[in-house]
């Protein structure tokens, strides 16, 4: 029984060796670059939030989300895969012309291809970047949306954008 | 002979109460009865729990009693065709002993596991089973030791060293010496049926069954014995009742004892369970493949193994349906194949260190066979999801030309799905991880001891799984990660002796721990990225074999999974190379080729070994390589 024990002890001793807790982070940052006259709208949603911005004529924005883990368990040398923030939905209201394009296909890296017309030319407008550091446990991403004016065709009425944005309609 | 068909007859008419509506119309039964039963399938892991010790029917004690008592029912007997010789000839002798095995260290639990001529169970077969479970700890033991209980052959001699201990001596009628059996056509009819059995130089077995009813009626298990099923049939079926019979090889017998005519059919007397084993995944429920389906009862246990759509048939061995009963238990053993391919998902400490195999108690069912479904909510869905990643794995490997998997594979497993998988393939390579780590004689001592203390253990693969849905292609991609590694190093094996492919992996195993440690981004804190930057110590080792199962990951998602936005990795340094390897293909490398040209400290003598093959695409693969020199 002895020997057990002694066996135990050292099987514990050894595996707590070769597990680590690290502090694992993932950023996304999601560039709007409006190369259209019009004034836009941006929002986002993503399994930690919504987040929005204005976007002026030929002007740019960047709206950015950051989530961090300091209890993320690992072995040495394991192949570590963290659960990345995942964007789930993006709203862009042409504020000029009342109209609104509705992204729906959720990602994280890799834009989905898109099933309808609008989505496959939505979805090549996004580029995505892996920042200088980013690595599995800390992950950088930079998500480039340029809208041109193939994004602004495709946009479709929505008359509710004057109820929903009544402060600047009034002006 | 005949006459101890006729005894059988008796006793089944004396001593159990069995319906014999369903013999005496002698008609076929021609059904496949599969009792679904969805109890206890969404169930967390949980311990067999069990009863009290239950008188041992098979036990050579209890079964010369068994026969003393049959033979007096012979004599008392008024009936002439009682007066059977062949009874007062029998003598019974011990056919298998009931053991059990208690491994004193890792090394002799180890040489236990690998004698494949044992089929080995945590917990007592002699007992209730209150609760049929994933695992049994004897209470009187610490863990993770436990006694380990069989059946062997008289003379059978244990390992060395292990604690081994014979419960009992048993009878087992199949395993005797006057044992035999022998088919009996459809186109024969009783009489010659009964004549042809007389002729036969082996004791029948109904003798046997006889026995065996006695035995269960004496030691009190009459329960046990078949009981009538109709009762348990859905109203609205038109299956007949009876037990399904896998050869329809039936005899109608008769009997008149005094005023009383007795009639029965004696159709092939065994059940061999067939069923489907399955698991739910976002594309509809498909069969898990390649595992092993234990059955047993007593001391009659068999393995099947699920085919490529998670069938299994019990076509080897058999149940006897008199002595099964209505019921027999079923385990799932996560223990897959394909082919020559081997991998044992075990129970594990810290997802790391292999202890058992893991198996499902999937409890006592029909002896026709059973079907369930792993669903999400039970604690094996991920088990089954990993499971068949490496079964079709192995399917993909063929069709695309690169190297299979070590034979063997012990897979250390665990739920946390964003956690960290690995491949350190300890089983299956010359491990000395810790000399690169000391290289003086202090990391000898230490990998030597590490390999004592925890050799046994060694995980080849660490991969992990949740209990989401949405995580199926996830969990499938990562292990599909694991075992590109294990393909390459396989691979390495096969194209540069083992001592050479263990260097390099043992290399690339600790320079990968050891950057675990570093603080890249400066905060003072260790980053835990295993994989460093160009430049690094050993950089070239990771760029290319971590950039090859990052590129095969994500191939195989796009390909095989249909996820066409899948995205293997973030790591800037790794998707440089993962990205070179899809360049690669796209001027037409093959992966075989690829992988073949791995074989290699460095991106140059990658980029050497590739030219090599293709010395057309010379140009355009020097540009495609060198830009990642």
């Amino acid at each position: 029984m002895r020997r057990v024990l002694i066996f135990m002890f050292c099987q514990l001793v050894v595996c707590s060796c070769i597990e680590q807790t690290v502090t694992s982070s993932q950023s996304t940052y999601k560039t709007v670059i409006n190369k259209t006259n019009k004034k836009l709208f941006y929002e986002v949603q993503t399994d930690l939030g919504i987040k929005n911005t204005i976007v002026e004529k030929y002007d740019s924005s960047i709206i950015s989300f950051f989530k961090t883990n300091e209890k993320t368990k690992i072995f040495l040398g394991g192949t570590a895969r963290l659960d990345q923030i995942s964007i789930l939905k993006e709203l862009i209201y042409n504020l000029t012309d009342t109209t609104l394009f509705e992204y729906n296909l959720e990602y994280s890296f890799v834009s989905q291809v898109g099933q309808t017309k609008e989505e496959k030319i939505f979805g090549r407008h996004l580029f995505n970047e892996l920042g200088e550091k980013s690595t599995d446990i800390n992950s950088v991403l930079f998500i480039k949306l340029v809208v041109d004016d193939s994004i602004i065709n495709i946009m479709h009425k929505d008359d509710t954008m004057l109820d929903k944005f009544k402060e600047y309609y009034k002006k | 002979m005949k006459k101890l068909i006729y005894i059988f007859a008796f006793v089944i008419s004396t001593l159990t109460s069995c319906d014999k509506s369903n013999v005496e119309d002698g008609s076929l039964p021609d059904i496949s009865v599969n009792t679904v039963r969805t109890d206890d399938v969404n169930r967390s892991i949980r311990p067999v729990i069990l009863g009290e010790r239950k008188e041992n029917p098979f036990s050579l004690e209890n079964m010369k009693i068994a026969l003393d008592t049959l033979k007096k029912i012979v004599e008392q007997s008024d009936e002439p065709v009682f007066k059977a010789n062949e009874i007062d000839g029998i003598e019974l002798e011990t056919t298998d002993l009931y053991v059990r095995l208690l491994p004193q260290d890792s090394i002799q639990y180890k040489q236990l596991m690998n004698d494949t001529t044992l089929t080995l169970f945590d917990f007592p077969l002699d007992y209730e089973i209150k609760q049929s479970g994933d695992y049994y700890q004897d209470p009187t033991l610490k863990k993770p030791f436990t006694w380990y209980y069989t059946t062997v052959k008289p003379g059978y001699i244990p390992p060395v060293g292990v604690k081994y201990e014979i419960i009992e001596k048993l009878f087992i009628a199949e395993h005797s010496e006057y044992y035999s059996e022998e088919p009996i056509t459809y186109a024969e009819n009783t009489q010659q049926a009964v004549r042809r059995n007389t002729n036969s130089q082996g004791i029948d077995t109904n003798i046997f069954n006889a026995l065996c009813v006695i035995s269960f009626k004496l030691t009190g298990n009459e329960k046990e014995l078949k009981q009538d099923t109709s009762n348990i049939l859905p109203a609205n079926s038109n299956k007949s009742a009876i037990m399904k019979i896998t050869i329809p090889n039936c005899t109608r017998y008769t009997v008149k004892i005094g005023f009383v005519k007795i009639s029965w059919t004696s159709c092939d007397p065994y059940y061999f369970p067939d069923g489907k084993i399955k698991v739910n995944t976002p594309n509809g429920e498909v069969g898990v493949k390649g595992i092993k389906v234990r059955m047993w009862r007593w001391f009659t246990y068999a393995d099947a193994r699920t085919d490529s759509i998670g069938y299994y048939y019990c076509n080897k061995d058999k149940f006897n349906s008199v002595w099964i009963g209505n019921d027999i238990d079923y385990h799932i053993i996560f223990e897959g194949s394909n082919n020559s391919n081997i991998w044992t998902l075990s129970r594990s400490i810290f997802g790391a260190i292999c202890l058992w195999t893991n198996y499902y108690g999937a409890g006592s069912h029909d002896p026709n066979g059973y079907t369930m479904t792993f669903d999400t909510n039970n604690d094996y869905w991920g088990k089954c999801v990993l499971n068949n990643a490496i079964f079709n794995y192995c399917d993909i490997a063929k069709i695309e030309g690169i190297s299979l998997p070590p034979d063997n594979l012990d897979i250390a497993n665990k739920t946390g799905l964003y956690s960290d998988s690995g491949a350190p393939l300890l089983n299956n390579h010359i491990n000395w991880s810790l000399v690169y780590a000391y290289p003086n004689f202090w990391g000898v001592v230490a990998q030597f001891f590490a390999d004592l203390l925890v050799g046994w253990a060694y995980p080849d693969l660490m991969l992990r799984y949740s209990g989401n849905l949405k995580d199926y292609y996830k969990i499938t991609s990562i292990a599909w990660h694991e075992l590109t590694h294990a393909s390459q190093v396989n691979r390495m094996i096969s194209e540069k002796g083992l001592l050479w492919a263990s260097d390099y992996w043992s290399a690339n195993v600790y320079q990968q721990a050891s950057n675990t440690f570093k603080d890249y981004n400066g905060d003072g804190n260790n980053d835990g990225n295993p994989y460093g930057n160009k430049g690094d110590e050993r950089w070239q080792i990771i760029a290319l074999s971590e950039g090859w199962a990052n590129y095969r990951e994500q191939v195989l998602a796009i390909r095989y999974l249909g996820q066409t936005n899948y995205n293997a990795t973030y790591n800037l340094f790794l998707v440089k190379y993962l990205k070179m390897f899809e360049e690669l293909e796209s001027i037409g490398c093959s992966f075989q080729n690829m992988e073949k040209s791995l074989c290699t400290y460095s991106i140059s003598g990658f980029r050497d070994n590739l030219n090599e093959i293709y010395p057309s695409l010379k140009s355009q693969i020097t540009i495609i390589i060198s830009s990642r020199l």
